[in-house]
């Protein structure tokens, strides 16, 4: 008998350390293993809030969760000081906070959304565009236009840019990222040699630069989306908003004129050698095309605002040399549009409290979050009330402002699928494996996969 | 099975051979094994037939638009792509057996030598199983660099600046650039488990050998290699089922580019699934490459099994009985 106990508790032991391995990790299996839903989850009312009662009663504790994707100390300070601040405000709520890197995020926040409503945190990041879209189209995120009303007019177009959507406010924005042309003044100075503002003035620039010895531009494609940034660029100026509009609603093909003509230049410049080497085999997020630019290698690095917290950290004195200027307009049309990308928030549907959710954006994202998110690491919110001490930082934050409208990183402004496609094709068109032609027939035809055929 | 259920029980050794096991003891096994059994059933062969139902769904990691039938698998037969991976993971396959075995195998032999230093040796050549798959994509993506990298270090330090190229970056290079890094990081694995299997090929049998007349690459020909035989058996099918599920040095260090030319059939499921919210349709292709490594495992077990019984254990067997 004792024996048999024993053996009992043996196997008891046994199995409570074999889910030792489990523990810690959450809501594990039965997210991980979820299984695909019929039927979206009971629809949100119609401005996404339920119409339940909003009033947060100061006797009771509350709950607010929040997935972010700041793993650095510093972002998380930020994060904390905003906290802070949203609690002077409400005392008596906890934010629980699920801290992630970029790419187990989006594992992970794709996992919650497919498990169901009833799993999606309060406050989530995402990255605007078509994925935020899905969340939509499937109810699972709240409309927050009349939510954030009292507070629009603390924030300039911008902030809200990547994330409406028929005119309906779905998030706000941080660290929203410009992308423009760096280049190193020092070279440009030895060479006489002037901002280009014009395409064709761009390819002089280059060739000018070529015959010195230098790589054009610095370009790490192995990520794809560092070689995506020109491409949307140049769509961005020879299609303007009527292209990317028509694109999104499938009006307009993807093997359209403007279209082709911005993957023509691209080869052009590509075949004249106005990039590194094996540029596709080049690490961007290992530093590889960073280091062309600081080390005087390359002379232009197309890239998002991010670029000046990395320099500052990385090679301060190279800083010092750095200037600006947006990529050159191909056409004469006057209509300035600027890709732009970054982070938003939004508020799961299921939110029990979506006014207080709401507050809590507004504390993510003001004056006093985006002032601190200038001084730690050079990126900003839309919010207006700012100072801003660094003429380069100042110069993207105007550029913004000056924005027509606002072009989505290609990869985040179409379904998944068809963003992957644009990042391989564009791979293939810097190394000459496909033609234009071809890498917009290829793209139109994943179009068709994944939206159906023209309207 | 019945030998293991009688060391498995708790009350006695050996004793009670060819009675019937009660139905205590089944349940004390089963109490015992459950714990594993479950975590086997739930992880493993559960996730598997969830796969394969999950393969036959319209769905995109979120929202399922219902019964798809058969159109993932015939999507998955049509599509280009797949075919171009798993090639790429029949070249991993063959050059991986072809250069990392034997390269094991010299290895092994060398520090199974009594040579001077070979301790030192041992140690260096493990060290790239130390190392995180990830530190070392990283390392080898940086001396690969076309324009800091060690390799065009030297290659320019020696003369041959033509030489350089854009290693990973060029469809030609890709794939080859990361099999080396990949029999890099696998010949010491190999070698480790070789080198166990030669301290089972006993030094009397050597030594009689010798004492016939036989040199030494007879004696390795005709006494080592066929003991070893079994042992590089199992290597040969950790290194095919291994090479056909390949995935995380080309993640790291092409991400199955450029343009799809290092693709394997693994980081393509992952893209599709992952990163292209085509769950459904990258179930079809997990299961496919479940079903074709299953089949492939199982044709090449049952072909060599000549050589599983050769080996040591036959020998041993009968020599501890003559012993005793």
């Amino acid at each position: 008998m004792r024996k048999r106990l024993a053996a009992m508790v043996m196997a008891a032991v046994l199995a409570g350390s074999s889910m030792m391995g489990c523990a810690g990790s959450g809501n594990p299996a039965s997210t991980a293993a979820g299984e695909p839903q019929e039927t979206a989850p009971a629809a949100a009312g119609p401005d996404g809030s339920q119409e339940a009662d909003s009033g947060v009663k100061s006797d009771v504790t509350y709950t607010l969760s929040f997935w972010h994707g700041a793993t650095d100390d510093v972002r998380q300070q930020m994060y904390d000081n905003a906290i802070s601040r949203f609690n002077k405000a409400y005392p008596n709520v906890t934010v629980e906070q699920t801290r992630l890197d970029s790419d187990a995020y989006k594992t992970k926040i794709k996992t919650v959304m497919g498990a169901g409503a009833a799993d999606i945190p309060d406050v989530f990041m995402n990255w605007g565009g078509d994925v935020l879209k899905s969340y939509i189209e499937y109810g699972l995120v709240a409309d927050i236009t009349d939510l954030i009303a009292p507070y629009k007019d603390e924030y300039y177009d911008f902030e809200f840019g990547i994330s409406t959507f028929d005119d309906r406010i779905y998030g706000m924005g941080i660290g929203i990222a410009p992308s423009v042309v760096f280049y190193n003044t020092e070279i440009f100075k030895d060479l006489n040699l002037d901002v280009p503002e014009t395409w064709e003035e761009l390819d002089t620039v280059c060739d000018t630069l070529k015959q010195a010895g230098y790589v054009p531009f610095a370009l790490g494609n192995k990520n794809k989306w560092p070689g995506l940034l020109e491409y949307t660029m140049l769509g961005v100026n020879l299609g303007g908003q009527e292209m990317s509009k028509g694109l999104t609603d499938r009006t307009m093909s993807f093997d359209n004129e403007y279209f082709i003509e911005a993957g023509r230049r691209l080869a052009d410049f590509s075949k004249k050698g106005y990039y590194p080497d094996g540029t596709n085999g080049i690490d961007h997020n290992a530093g590889g095309s960073r280091m062309l630019f600081y080390n005087e290698v390359a002379a232009m690095f197309i890239m998002t605002n991010g670029f000046l917290s990395n320099c500052v950290a990385e090679d301060a004195e190279f800083y010092e040399k750095v200037g600006t200027f947006p990529y050159p307009a191909c056409t004469d049309s006057g209509e300035v549009g600027i890709v732009a990308g970054g982070n938003v928030f939004s508020i799961s549907s299921q939110c029990e409290y979506p006014e207080m959710a709401a507050d809590f954006l507004y504390y993510l994202t003001n004056a006093d979050f985006s002032q601190d998110y200038i001084e730690a690491g050079n990126c900003f919110t839309g919010a207006k009330d700012v100072r801003i001490e660094d003429p380069l930082v100042q110069e993207q934050f105007d550029n913004l402002i000056k924005a027509d409208w606002t072009q989505n990183f290609y990869d985040q402004q179409f379904v998944a699928e068809l963003g992957e496609a644009f990042k391989d094709y564009t791979q293939a068109l810097y190394g000459g494996t496909m033609t234009p032609e071809e890498v917009a027939a290829g793209l139109e035809r994943v179009a068709v996969d994944c939206y159906g055929a023209l309207k | 099975m019945s030998d293991n259920m009688e060391t498995t029980g708790l009350s006695g050794p050996v004793q009670n051979k060819g009675k019937p096991v009660s139905a205590r003891r089944v349940l004390t096994i089963l109490v015992f094994i459950a714990p594993t059994l479950l975590f086997y059933g739930f992880y493993n062969v559960f996730a598997i037939a969830k796969t394969i139902y999950f393969s036959f769904l319209d769905w995109n990691g979120i929202m399922s638009s219902g019964w798809a039938g058969w159109a993932n698998w015939i999507r998955l037969v049509h599509d280009p792509n797949v075919w171009h991976a798993l090639k790429n993971n029949l070249i991993l396959m063959v050059t991986s057996i072809c250069i990392q075995l034997p390269g094991a195998l010299i290895l092994a032999l060398l520090i199974n030598s009594r040579l001077k230093g070979v301790r030192i040796f041992k140690a260096l050549w493990f060290l790239p199983v130390l190392l995180s798959t990830s530190a070392t994509g990283i390392l080898w993506n940086l001396i690969y660099d076309p324009n800091f990298g060690l390799l065009q270090a030297v290659l320019r330090g020696i003369g041959k600046g033509g030489m350089v190229k854009g290693w990973l970056g060029e469809p030609a290079y890709a794939l080859p650039c990361v099999l080396l890094v990949i029999c890099w990081t696998f010949i010491p694995f190999y070698m480790i488990l070789l080198k166990a299997g030669l301290t089972n090929v006993p030094g009397e049998l050597m030594e009689s050998a010798m004492l016939d007349g036989a040199n030494s690459w007879q004696c390795f020909w005709h006494v080592t290699f066929p003991l070893l035989l079994p042992t590089i058996r199992t290597a040969a099918l950790l290194n095919i089922v291994g090479s056909l599920k390949y995935f995380d040095l080309i993640w790291i260090m092409t991400g199955g580019g450029p343009g799809g030319a290092s693709e394997l059939v693994a980081t393509y499921l992952y893209k599709q699934g992952i990163q292209g919210w085509n769950m459904g349709y990258a179930s079809a292709i997990a299961s496919f490459l479940f079903l074709f490594c299953g089949t492939f495992a199982i044709v090449y077990y049952g072909a060599t099994a000549a050589f599983g019984d050769i080996g040591g254990k036959t020998y041993r067997r009968t020599g501890r009985r003559k012993a005793g």
